[in-house]
């Protein structure tokens, strides 16, 4: 680059504002860019303001750092990515400006003008496409060094560690049908729809309803009321009658995703809202396609469209000197509207052919003098931090140099497909016709409108968008005109591979013609030029999807939309096939960049507390989370409260318990079908132990079963298997076909009551100072349920002991719990009376070997093996699991089976710690492994329930336990190892 | 034994942190206000207010022969998903909750629980009653923005168009069991949440943190009961 070229000055100098443009006109504001403050207007983009300001390198390139100016202007793009307020990676063109907005370039360092890692850019040779495949994998150990400085180098945008950005959430919404897309098509077709009744939501991702009607100075409809009227009119006139039929319109909403089940994702602000809809119009319109010439990145190359929306929304002017490629009247109508706006038209480069016909705007720039030069494209864009000139490239004549500092590409239009490509039946089509690709059919809760199906007369969007509408309010009820769903097919409707009509818009050839040296950029958000995709292709990556995977071309934040045409036709011109051949590959979610934050907003993960819960605060307890449930692990420590309960009193909340009350006259005979014990012969007033089996025999949970009248029962589950018991037990209580219901009914009353396990052999002492009730081992013994008054609260009373020694399982009201919890620490104050932990808990019902069902047990685990085949009653005809009980039984007896474990205790002697979930070995390898293991501050030695060979679930027999340094030995037990007769918890 | 027992609502922790105003009513501990009652009411004309209907009884009632019951209770034939009106008991306002056609929830005043349940218990056959007031806590959100405050916690469509006053349905909200009753107070838009007691604090610190920017405001007994 020459010496003094205007292109190496990074800016342009400020222009100024056109009059009686769309949006503008508002109030004067500041933002600041890089702490520089900038004067803008409400109303205008932050790009806007920034471009307005002379700013036009907005960002750099992901890989070569290569500087970027406005491509799209209207969010497509990647090349105006920003960081505003704090948040990486804002699509700055279609980003509201506000008063103090802070921006900051990102991507860049030190500044966007003089970037160190441009040198990146000289360095291609060394970063061919998929290098990462190949280089940065040896040594293996380095690994993590190179990929801090690959992701210091690379990537975009940086998220600020510790910093929580407020107010994301998600948002669960329905309506009848859906509407994505504010423009003419969108707009009609949802007044079509609310004005059959339904409840109709519209999704525009611009800050105004309108499309390219926004954008429209020009009068477009050729007859009726509208006729003569610019299109922004008739665009304002719509949205009001939005308003006016009850639509909610959501603007500044971008559909991301649309999800099988009738789901379509939307970002609003900082919402990440689910929207569930019965029917869906997609209306999501059309945008311009760049082509793949040398120097294509430069700023100042930019889509027609971009330039349009920076003269029409905001007023700004986007260039003082323009060369217009195009294919299309567009780009001539543009040419004109450039110099309306004071831009001085070099030439026009018109791709069609000399004999093509000519139309008025053609003769209005001949007339003005701009050459428009025809069969003409270009072929390569030069400058250095911005454009400077460009060549172009006449067929068959000399190439011509323009100088120039805005090149604006009108080159031809792409259905915005993303969103109906992702629920599309078919893969996208190759339309020949037309050089794009159309999405397949959709299912019949989908409907296309509009550009999107090729349709780009206005009256013809109008007419398609009010069609879909109707189609989609027959189809979203039978209250909304009486057709059914089923009748609503896409076939229905024009489509850009049916019945469309012909768009005025034909294809171009996106690929330069004539290639000049220099970088030709396919994909701008991943740095893939037309080199790698050649590259990529001769190494053998000639699927599409492959070569998406192995290049990364269509991988970045624009999701294809700037190159998935230009890929195909690059593959396909490498091995020799048409691009309906090659295809291209399927979009997917997301279609727009969607915030980090929105997606990461949803936190529900239910936390329960027991009614006591703030008092274990109070009493200085270390909480645990045990499923749901807060729990306190322990007070003081495990030791002094392992201790306060052998020897004197102690106080533990089991509100988590699971609670179940089954009521009717058939109770007795479901807990006969589910339970494996005999309940028939229970008595009111007593309690009985339980386990509930599958029909596998493996044990699904255990609890007591208190009865407390001749129909009901009090049940009592695991902590974490209430709601499966719940369910299991209602399960078997519905009737079979043909047969009457059950009298029996299950209810939970889990967290209706509080519940606290008062234990010790000074408990009944303690207890007896706040009930009436007779205590005594005669009128309340063991196993004994008793409904009564304690601390003036009704109760129920089970003499009961997880624990092993003397013990009331005491459940009142939960408004009552923290209540009865005082009054049971205050009357066991002079007994010594501690609250106890979980952890202490654990250790003591370990003493006495008790199992914890899915601690101890898991899916494979059976009650014959687990130890305790005493709680299976055989003399019962029928329970679930019963049969293959009986066949392990069977097994059992006549033969050892390989492999078959059991549930044992086993001691180690002092103080020796192992971890549970260790492993029990023989001979050197894996035979077993230990469920639980506590030191025992009563015994004084290691204690631990494990699963062993049968052939070591003998008393006394040695087992080895592997711990990092060696296996140790320990000793097989099949009593319980603390009080082994159950005096203490029957005294 | 000289206690005389106090009820305790799940959140009186959270009332506290708030700085209600506390006052024992019926035997429980209720919140009579947060703030000055006029904020409270503008929170409700023009926003969403949360409130706990404090102590409110609830019967489950189950069973093939609930609808002869119904009948013998002078409660209209309701279909299932919705709510009426009725008298438990001469001179106590009661509403019938249709969850299924075989399960239904009567809704009392506070204490009223008690008295209708012997009432009921006379009845024959396989239709089961149990108290389940202890277990539930039930929250009234009343306001305009009550829908956008629910769009944020609940995925049921509770639009005002869709989901009509007295309607009442079971689901889901932040990952926990939720019944949700539609019952306006005139022409305020209100919705009643019932939940488990033991998730109501998790509940509710989802809700305020959901509706701190849709002007959410606690409001007291007083209010409440001004509403009905």
């Amino acid at each position: 680059m020459r010496e003094g070229d205007p292109s190496e000055a990074p800016d342009a100098p400020p222009s100024a504002r056109l009059p009686g443009h769309a949006d503008g006109d508002g109030r004067e504001i500041t933002i600041f860019f890089d702490g520089r403050p900038v004067a803008a207007r409400e109303g205008d983009s932050v790009a806007a303001a920034l471009y307005a300001a002379g700013t036009r390198i907005f960002t750099r390139s992901f890989k070569y750092h290569r500087p970027r100016g406005l491509l799209c202007g209207a969010g497509r793009c990647p090349n105006c990515l920003m960081n505003v307020d704090g948040a990486p990676n804002v699509r700055s063109c279609v980003t509201p400006a506000r008063d103090g907005m802070q921006v900051r370039h990102q991507n860049a360092w030190p500044s966007l003008e003089i970037d160190a890692l441009a040198v990146l850019g000289r360095m291609e040779r060394l970063l061919p496409v998929g290098f990462y495949y190949k280089t940065f994998i040896h040594p293996r150990a380095l690994w993590p060094v190179y990929e801090r400085i690959l992701r210091q180098v690379g990537g975009l945008g940086v998220i600020e560690r510790g910093s929580r950005p407020e107010g994301y959430h998600h948002e669960y919404r329905s309506t009848e049908v859906a509407v994505v897309g504010g423009g003419p098509a969108g707009m009609s077709a949802a007044l079509a729809a609310a004005g059959t009744g339904c409840r109709v939501t519209l999704v525009e991702e611009e800050e105004a309803l309108g499309g390219m009607l926004r954008e429209d100075p020009h009068p477009r409809l050729p007859g009726g009321d509208r006729a003569g009227r610019p299109g922004r009119e008739i665009g304002a006139e719509l949205a009001a009658a939005l308003e006016a039929a009850g639509v909610t319109v959501w603007t500044g909403a971008t559909a991301v995703g649309a999800y099988e089940g009738r789901q379509l994702a939307v970002q609003r602000g900082r919402a990440l809202i689910e929207l569930r809809y019965e029917r869906l119009v997609l209306a999501t319109g059309a945008f311009e396609r760049p082509a793949v010439f040398a120097g294509n990145d430069l700023p100042g190359v930019m889509l027609g469209t971009g330039a349009q929306r920076l003269m029409r929304l905001y007023g700004v002017r986007p260039g003082q000197r323009a060369v217009v490629a195009t294919a299309h009247d567009g780009g001539l109508e543009l040419a004109e509207e450039l110099r309306a706006a004071g831009v001085e038209v070099v030439a026009v480069a018109d791709s069609r052919p000399d004999d093509a016909p000519r139309s008025p705007a053609y003769q209005r720039l001949a007339a003005a003098g701009v050459p428009v030069l025809s069969d003409t494209g270009v072929a390569k864009a030069y400058g250095g931090l911005r454009l400077s000139h460009v060549a172009v490239a006449p067929r068959g004549r000399s190439l011509r140099w323009l100088r120039c500092d805005l090149l604006c590409l009108s080159l031809g239009w792409e259905p915005a497909l993303a969103l109906l490509s992702q629920n599309a039946a078919g893969e996208p089509r190759w339309d020949a016709a037309r050089g794009i690709y159309a999405a397949g059919l959709g299912d019949n809760e989908i409907l296309a409108a509009g550009s999107l199906c090729g349709v780009d007369d206005l009256v013809a969007c109008l007419e398609h968008g009010e069609a879909a509408g109707r189609a989609a309010a027959r189809g979203s009820g039978d209250h909304h005109g009486g057709v059914g769903g089923s009748s609503i097919q896409p076939r229905n409707l024009p489509s850009v591979v049916e019945s469309g009509p012909s768009s005025s818009r034909p294809a171009t050839v996106l690929i330069a013609e004539t290639r000049l040296d220099g970088r030709q950029f396919v994909c701008v958000c991943e740095d893939v030029t037309v080199k790698d995709i050649t590259r990529a292709v001769a190494e053998g990556f000639d699927q599409v999807e492959l070569l998406k995977r192995y290049s990364t071309a269509s991988m970045g934040p624009c999701q294809g939309k700037m190159c998935r045409v230009a890929v195909g036709e690059l593959l396909a011109q490498q091995i020799g096939e048409t691009p309906a051949a090659v295809g291209t590959s399927r979009a997917r979610p997301p279609a727009q960049p969607v915030t980090l934050g929105a997606l990461g907003a949803a936190h529900a993960a239910p936390v329960r507390r027991t009614p006591m819960h703030h008092r274990h605060g109070a009493l200085g307890a270390r909480l645990m989370n045990l499923g749901e449930w807060k729990r306190p692990e322990v007070y003081s420590s495990v030791e002094e409260e392992c201790r306060a309960v052998r020897e004197g009193v102690g106080l533990i909340d089991v509100s988590t318990l699971g609670k179940l009350e089954v009521v009717g006259k058939d109770a007795v005979a479901l807990l006969e079908k589910v339970y494996t014990g005999r309940f028939a012969d229970l008595r009111p007033g007593r309690v009985r132990y339980g386990v509930a089996c599958d029909d596998a025999g493996i044990i699904l949970d255990d609890g007591t079963f208190a009865r407390l009248g001749p129909e009901r029962w009090f049940i009592t589950t695991t902590s974490g298997g209430v709601e499966a018991m719940d369910q299991w037990l209602r399960w078997w209580s519905a009737p079979g076909p043909g047969g009457s219901p059950p009298c029996a009914h299950v209810t939970n009353l889990t967290a209706g009551l509080a519940a606290v396990n008062l234990a010790g052999p000074r408990s009944r002492e303690v207890l007896s100072r706040l009930t009436d009730l007779d205590l005594s081992p005669e009128a309340f013994p063991y196993l004994g349920a008793r409904e009564a008054t304690v601390a003036a609260v009704p109760a129920l009373l089970l003499r009961i002991g997880f624990v092993g020694e003397l013990g009331y399982e005491i459940h009142v009201p939960a408004e009552y719990g923290g209540q009865v919890w005082d009054a049971l620490l205050e009357a066991g104050e002079e007994s010594g009376i501690r609250p106890f932990g979980v952890e202490a808990q654990r250790v003591l019902r370990l003493e006495k070997g008790h199992v914890i069902v899915g601690h101890d047990t898991d899916a494979l685990s059976n009650p014959l093996d687990a130890g305790m085949p005493w709680v299976v009653k055989w003399e019962k005809d029928d329970f679930v699991g019963r049969p293959s009980l009986l066949r392990l039984s069977a097994e059992r007896q006549e033969q050892e089976v390989e492999g078959q474990l059991r549930l044992v205790g086993f001691t180690l002697p002092g103080d020796i710690w192992i971890p549970e979930r260790s492993q029990v070995v023989e001979g050197g390898q894996p035979a077993g492994r230990v469920t639980s293991y506590r030191v025992s501050p009563t015994l004084e030695q290691g204690i631990g329930l494990a699963w062993v060979p049968t052939a070591s679930a003998v008393e006394g027999a040695a087992i080895r336990i592997a711990l990092p340094g060696g296996a140790i030995e320990a000793a097989v037990t099949l009593r319980p190892f603390y009080d082994p007769e159950g005096f203490r918890v029957r005294s | 034994m000289d206690l005389e027992p106090i009820a305790s609502s799940p959140l009186n922790e959270i009332y506290r942190h708030r700085g209600a105003l506390m006052e024992r009513r019926n035997g429980w501990q209720v919140p009579i206000r947060f703030s000055i009652a006029e904020a409270e009411r503008e929170a409700v004309r023009t926003s969403v207010a949360m409130g706990e209907f404090v102590g409110a009884g609830a019967l489950d009632l189950v069973g093939s022969e609930l609808g002869e019951f119904a009948g013998l209770m002078g409660v209209v034939e309701t279909p299932v998903g919705e709510a009426v009106a009725f008298e438990s008991v001469p001179g106590s306002p009661a509403r019938w909750l249709q969850l299924t056609r075989s399960h239904a929830r009567i809704v009392l005043r506070p204490g009223a629980a008690g008295p209708v349940r012997v009432a009921l218990e006379a009845a024959d056959g396989c239709l089961h009653i149990t108290d389940v007031s202890s277990g539930l806590t039930t929250l009234a959100l009343v306001g305009p923005r009550g829908p956008d405050l629910l769009a944020r916690l609940v995925r049921l469509d509770t639009d005002p168009r869709a989901f009509a006053d007295h309607r009442v349905a079971q689901t889901g909200m932040i990952g926990v069991p939720l019944l949700i009753l539609r019952w306006d107070r005139g022409p305020l838009l209100s919705f009643e949440l019932t939940v488990g007691r033991d998730v109501a604090e998790y509940v509710v610190e989802a809700v305020e943190h959901a509706g701190h920017d849709l002007g959410l405001a606690w409001m007291g007994a007083e209010a409440l009961t001004r509403l009905e």
